[in-house]
């Protein structure tokens, strides 16, 4: 069964670092590498998190 | 609930998460590390005894700041002796061009006193050009006596001043509506240093 409140975080996050990435590709300074992959490590998280819970 | 809803509650909460992100790293302020201090072709100067010998018409270093451009304000304050100097200007580079640099005046041979001095000044960075590792260009002009227009006199340069010390903050500020079009303009356009 899914867990609908992790499965929220986890494409909030991802579509959190879709948005980092555009702003770093439009502008490098908006945000910092260090900031890109901290928010992508918490996703990652998230997913393995949301896969166990869902299967 | 339905699925369109759930969509936009998501996208709107990535919205939060990337603003909330982006919006602390505009309150972000303080003492920021810097480059050594270099001619126009990547060569340091020559530090002897305990100061820099700048010998050259332009020098430049970078400042790494830790944030956004956006709402910011480089405080440099300039430790030196003018030596043989009519003029010496400051600025932060603002476009792609190399040498676009808004200039500010620290020393004016007619106006200050000659000697070892020591000068503040606060350089708006909202429209300045920011690098990919987040650093600004800061340039010093030199006006030695007799020389030209020319921005490398190559042998002829006959500039000299000692650097005894530099230190670089960033503050909070509020940009002037001109400085905001050009930041938006810089993020439309993708402006990078040529």
């Amino acid at each position: 069964m899914v867990n609908t409140f992790t499965d929220r975080v986890f494409w909030t996050l991802l579509i959190a670092i879709g948005i980092i990435a555009a702003a770093r590709w439009l502008h490098p300074a908006t945000f910092s590498v260090q900031t890109f992959l901290v928010v992508t490590v918490i996703t990652f998280i998230v997913g393995v998190l949301y896969l166990k819970k869902s299967s | 609930m339905n699925a369109g809803l759930q969509i936009l509650i998501t996208l709107i909460a990535a919205v939060i998460i990337t603003g909330g992100i982006f919006a602390l790293s505009l309150v972000l302020s303080g003492e920021r590390a810097y480059g050594l201090i270099e001619n126009i072709d990547g060569v340091p100067f020559t530090v002897a005894n305990e100061a820099t010998l700048v010998t050259e018409k332009l020098a430049h270093l970078d400042v790494y700041l830790r944030e956004p451009a956006l709402f910011k304000r480089l405080v440099i304050t300039v430790e030196f002796d003018p030596q043989n100097l009519r003029q010496l200007d400051v600025g932060v580079r603002e476009g792609e061009f190399w040498l676009s640099y808004p200039r500010h005046t620290i020393y004016d041979a007619l106006q200050h006193t000659s000697g070892r001095k020591s000068i503040t000044i606060p350089i708006n960075l909202t429209d300045k050009l920011q690098d990919s590792d987040r650093s600004v260009d800061v340039m010093f002009f030199a006006a030695a006596e007799g020389a030209t227009s020319k921005e490398d006199e190559g042998v002829d340069d006959t500039a000299l001043w000692e650097l005894y010390n530099f230190t670089a903050h960033t503050e909070f500020t509020f940009p002037t509506t001109d400085e905001m079009k050009d930041y938006i303009r810089s993020v439309i356009k993708r402006e990078r240093p040529l």
